[in-house]
C-alpha cells in the first residue's frame, strides 16, 4: 500500500436507540476530533451518517470499501473482493457470528445500493488461520455431524495476529516467511494466543467460536463439555440461560464479581487483600501461561513472543507475570524495559533472553485497509477491466491458496 | 503370607484381583535396598478374574475361598470429601451417598457394592481408593473454572463442587512415588497416563500442579470414544441446529467421538499409536493434543525433568515417546535430554502395593 497514514477516521457509537444515551458520531479529521449527536436506528443509517461526515471533508473519494467479517465459515476462507454471487454466501454466514456478522452484511448491502460503482472487500478475522493444519483444527466428533454443521476450529483475531506478526518481522529484520512467534492478543474484551510458524498461523486458542480458550472479560474460555451439559440439565434445558452465563456473565466478571476489566481486578488485588480479586487474577494469568507453554512447545524455539491489544500493550503487570519463570524456554523479561515503554514496537526482553519479547500496537483498521488493498490490486483491478469469466478463475485461485 | 482382594468396578463389570503379600517389615526393608521398593506384592497367578455383575453370593464365595485380610475398592470420584485413601465405615457410606448427585454413574453402583460387602461376615477391612484424591489439592488457579460465581443460586446445590479434578490419580500418584523412592532426580514430572481416556498431569515436587481432565474425565485429551476439550459454542450449536438434548449430546461426545470418530473404527489409543498409515490422521491429532497438554504443563511448571508413562496401553509408550519427547525437549532453549520412565504395573497391582505399603508403615510405627 502506498502509505499507511490515516486520512480520516471515526466511530459511530450506541447504534440502535435502545440505550440511555442517544447515538453519536466521533469524527477525526484534519481539524481534530468532533463528537456529534445523531439519530440512527440501524447500521445502515449509521453508515449513511459516516458517508455524510466524509463528504464534509475535502479529499479523495474512496476507491474501495473494506469490511471486517469476524467469521467467514466455509463460505469465505480468504479475504476477497465481493462479487454479485457472493451475496448469497453472505446471507449464509450471518448466523455464524450472530452478534458480529449481521450488521456487516447490512452495511455491505447498503454500500452496493448507494455506491454500486465502488468495489467492496471483506477481510476476515478467520483468514489468517486458514493455514492451521487439520490435526489442530479438527474436533474429534462424528465427522458426519462436523461436516454438516461446519464444526471445526476457525480461530479468531486473525487480522490482529497477522498484523503484529508482520510488524515484528520488520522490527526484527527477519523475513516474514522465516518468522516463528507466539502472538498474545490480550484485549479488554476477547483474548487469544496464536502460534505462528514461518509467518503462518498454525494454531489459535479460540476455536469454532470465540468462546474457547483463554479467560476473557465475560467469556469463560475452556470449560468441560460435560459440565456445560450438566448446567443445561440443571437449568431445565434452558440453553439460552447457559449460553448467556458462559458468554456474558463468566470470565473475569464472573470470577471477580467486581468488573469485567482485568485492570480493575489487578488494581484491587495489588492494593487490597481482596482474595476473590487475587484468585481471579491468578486464574486469568494461569490460563495464559498454560497456552503460552503449549504454543512455545508447538512452535519450538520461536524468535519472539508478541504482546498486543489493550491489555497486552498497556499492562506491564500482565506481561511480567506471564513471562515469569520461563527460562526453560529461553524467555527472560527485562523488568525496567517492561515498565518504561516509550514507543512501539518495544523489545522488553533481557539481553540474554533467547526469545525476544516484543510489545506491538495492533492496528486492525490499518490491517484491514492493507489486506483490502492487496486484494484490490491482485483481484479488483482485473474485475473492472476484464470479463467476469476470467475473474472467476482468479477467485478460485485465491480460495485454493 | 496374607491375601488381599482388589475390586475395580468399571461400568457394568467388577474386575477382581487376588494378591498375596508379605508385610514383613524386616524382609521388605532388606528388599528395598535393591529395588527401591519397600514392599512386594505378588499376584497369585491363576486367580485373576473379570466378573460381570458380582452377586452377593459370588462375593461371599470369593471371600470365603481366599479369606483376605482386606478388600480394596477403587472409586472413580471422591469429590472434595475424600482427599486420601479411606478406611470404610458407616460415616464414609453417608458421605459417599451425598456424592451420588455429582457422579450419578459411578457412586450409586459403588454404594451398592459396599453395602453388599459389609453384610458379609466376618467382614474384612475395606479400604477405598479414590482416583480424584491425588488431585484434591490442585492449585486454586488450576482447579477454578472461569464461570459465574453464583452458580448454586441458578442451578441448585446439587451441582456440587464445580472444579477441575484428575481421574487417573492412582497411576499418577504411584508413579510419582516410585520415581521418588528410586531416587531419580526429577523435580518436575510430565506424567502421561495411557488409558482409554488418556490424561497428562504436571507433577512438581510430588504434588500435581496441572492436569488435562476437568470436572469430569470428558474434558482434556480425546480418548478411544471421548471427544476431550471442545469449544463450548459447539454444544450450543448442536442444540440450535439439531435440537438435541443434553443426554443425546453427551452420548455422542462420550461414546461416539474421539479416535473412534476419527477412524470410523472401534479402535484404542494403542491401535492408533501402533498403526502406520491406516490411522495417521487420528495419530497426528492425538500426538498434537498430547503435545499441547504437555506444553501447558511445562508452561506452569517452568520446565520439566522427566517424562513418565503409565496406564494399560503402556506397551505403546516407547513408540509414543520416540515421537513426542524430542518435540517436548525441542521447546527448551538449551539442548537437553529429559529422563524417561515407564511404569508397567497394572492399576490393581498399584492399589495392592499401596495398600501393603500403608499397612507396613502402620506396623513399623507400631
Amino acid at each position: 500500500m502506498p502509505s499507511g497514514e490515516e486520512i480520516l477516521g471515526g466511530e459511530v457509537q450506541r447504534i440502535g436507540g435502545r440505550t440511555a444515551e442517544s447515538a453519536r458520531i466521533v469524527h477525526r479529521g484534519p481539524r481534530g476530533e468532533s463528537i456529534r449527536r445523531i439519530s440512527v436506528n440501524s447500521y445502515k443509517e449509521a453508515f449513511t451518517e459516516v458517508m455524510k461526515a466524509l463528504a464534509s471533508e475535502s479529499g479523495p473519494s474512496p476507491d474501495i470499501f473494506a469490511h471486517r467479517l469476524v467469521q467467514g465459515g466455509m463460505e469465505f476462507r480468504s479475504n476477497t473482493i465481493i462479487r454479485d454471487d457472493d451475496f448469497e454466501s453472505l446471507e449464509l454466514v450471518k448466523g455464524l457470528a450472530p452478534i458480529h456478522n449481521p450488521p456487516v452484511v447490512e452495511i455491505i448491502e447498503e454500500c452496493r445500493r448507494a455506491y454500486p460503482e465502488i468495489p467492496q472487500a471483506v477481510v476476515l478475522d478467520t483468514a489468517f488461520h486458514s493455514t492451521i493444519p487439520s490435526y489442530a483444527y479438527t474436533y474429534p466428533i462424528p465427522p458426519d455431524v462436523a461436516d454438516q454443521l461446519g464444526i471445526r476450529k476457525y480461530g479468531f483475531h486473525g487480522i490482529s495476529h497477522q498484523f503484529v506478526t508482520g510488524e515484528t518481522a520488520e522490527y526484527l529484520h527477519i523475513p516474514l516467511e522465516e518468522l516463528n512467534v507466539v502472538s498474545c492478543h490480550l484485549g479488554s474484551g476477547g483474548a487469544s494466543l496464536c502460534a505462528v510458524v514461518g509467518g503462518k498461523s498454525v494454531d489459535n486458542t479460540m476455536g469454532f467460536s470465540p468462546l474457547q480458550g483463554l479467560v476473557m472479560s465475560t467469556r469463560c474460555g475452556d470449560l468441560d463439555p460435560a459440565l456445560i451439559l450438566k448446567l443445561i440439565a440443571f437449568s431445565g434445558g434452558n440453553y439460552s440461560q447457559v449460553n448467556d452465563l458462559l458468554n456474558k456473565k463468566s470470565g473475569v466478571l464472573g470470577l471477580s464479581g467486581l468488573s469485567s476489566d482485568i485492570r480493575d481486578v489487578i488494581s484491587r488485588a495489588t492494593k487490597t487483600d481482596d482474595e476473590r480479586a487475587q484468585m481471579t487474577l491468578d486464574v486469568y494469568l494461569w490460563r495464559v501461561r498454560k497456552y503460552l507453554g503449549a504454543y512455545l512447545t508447538v512452535v519450538g524455539c520461536p524468535h519472539a513472543i508478541i504482546f498486543t491489544d489493550t491489555i497486552g500493550e498497556s499492562v506491564p503487570y500482565v506481561r511480567e507475570a506471564v513471562c515469569r519463570n520461563l527460562d526453560f524456554f529461553g524467555v527472560k523479561l527485562d523488568e525496567w524495559k517492561n515498565r518504561n515503554i516509550s514507543h512501539y514496537p518495544a523489545d522488553i526482553s533481557a539481553k540474554d533472553s533467547r526469545v525476544r519479547i516484543i510489545v506491538v500496537k495492533t492496528n486492525e483498521e490499518l490491517a484491514i485497509a492493507k489486506n483490502a488493498y492487496e486484494r484490490f490490486v491482485s483481484q479488483g483491478r482485473r474485475l473492472s477491466e476484464s470479463e467476469k469469466g476470467e475473474c472467476l478463475d482468479e477467485q478460485v485461485d485465491c480460495l485454493n491458496s | 503370607m496374607s491375601r488381599l482382594i482388589v475390586l475395580i468396578p468399571e461400568g457394568y463389570f467388577i474386575d477382581y484381583f487376588v494378591y498375596s503379600f508379605t508385610p514383613d517389615a524386616e524382609e521388605s526393608e532388606r528388599d528395598s535396598s535393591k529395588t527401591g521398593e519397600t514392599c512386594r506384592v505378588e499376584w497369585t497367578g491363576k486367580i485373576r478374574f473379570r466378573g460381570a455383575g458380582l452377586t452377593s453370593e459370588e462375593l461371599r464365595k470369593l471371600i470365603s475361598k481366599y479369606s483376605p485380610v482386606a478388600i480394596t475398592v477403587r472409586l472413580l470420584y471422591g469429590g472434595e470429601e475424600f482427599k486420601k485413601t479411606q478406611v470404610y465405615d458407616g460415616d464414609v457410606l453417608e458421605k459417599l451417598k451425598s456424592l451420588a448427585v455429582q457422579s450419578p454413574l459411578h457412586i450409586p453402583p459403588a454404594v451398592r457394592l459396599l453395602r453388599t460387602l459389609e453384610r458379609i461376615v466376618p467382614t474384612p477391612e475395606i479400604m477405598l481408593f479414590f482416583e480424584t484424591a491425588f488431585f484434591a489439592n490442585l492449585p486454586l488457579s488450576e482447579r477454578t473454572y472461569a464461570i459465574g460465581g453464583d452458580l448454586p443460586d441458578y442451578y441448585g446445590e446439587g451441582l456440587g463442587d464445580v472444579r477441575r479434578f484428575g481421574y487417573h490419580g492412582i497411576f499418577h500418584g504411584a508413579l510419582a512415588g516410585k520415581i521418588r523412592r528410586k531416587g531419580i532426580e526429577a523435580r518436575r514430572i510430565l506424567s502421561i497416563c495411557l488409558e482409554p481416556i488418556p490424561e497428562v498431569a504436571g507433577i512438581c515436587d510430588g504434588k500435581p500442579v496441572t492436569v488435562s481432565s476437568g470436572s469430569t474425565p470428558l474434558e482434556g485429551l480425546p480418548g478411544n470414544t471421548t471427544c476431550g476439550e471442545i469449544d463450548p459454542g459447539i454444544i450450543m450449536l448442536l442444540e440450535e441446529k439439531k435440537k438435541w438434548g443434553p443426554e443425546t449430546i453427551n452420548e455422542m461426545l462420550s461414546r461416539r467421538s474421539g479416535l473412534t470418530a476419527l477412524t470410523g473404527k472401534n479402535v484404542t489409543i494403542a491401535d492408533v499409536v501402533r498403526g502406520d498409515r491406516e490411522f495417521e490422521r487420528a495419530r497426528d491429532l492425538l500426538e498434537y493434543r498430547l503435545l499441547l497438554s504437555c506444553g501447558a504443563a511445562i508452561g506452569v511448571m517452568g520446565g520439566f525433568d522427566t517424562v513418565a508413562f503409565s496406564g494399560r496401553y503402556i506397551e505403546v509408550a516407547v513408540r509414543l515417546a520416540e515421537r513426542i519427547v524430542p518435540k517436548l525437549a525441542g521447546g527448551a532453549s538449551e539442548p537437553f535430554l529429559p529422563s524417561l520412565f515407564f511404569m508397567q504395573d497394572s492399576l490393581d497391582k498399584l492399589i495392592a502395593e499401596s495398600y501393603c505399603r500403608s499397612r507396613l508403615k502402620a506396623e513399623l510405627a507400631y
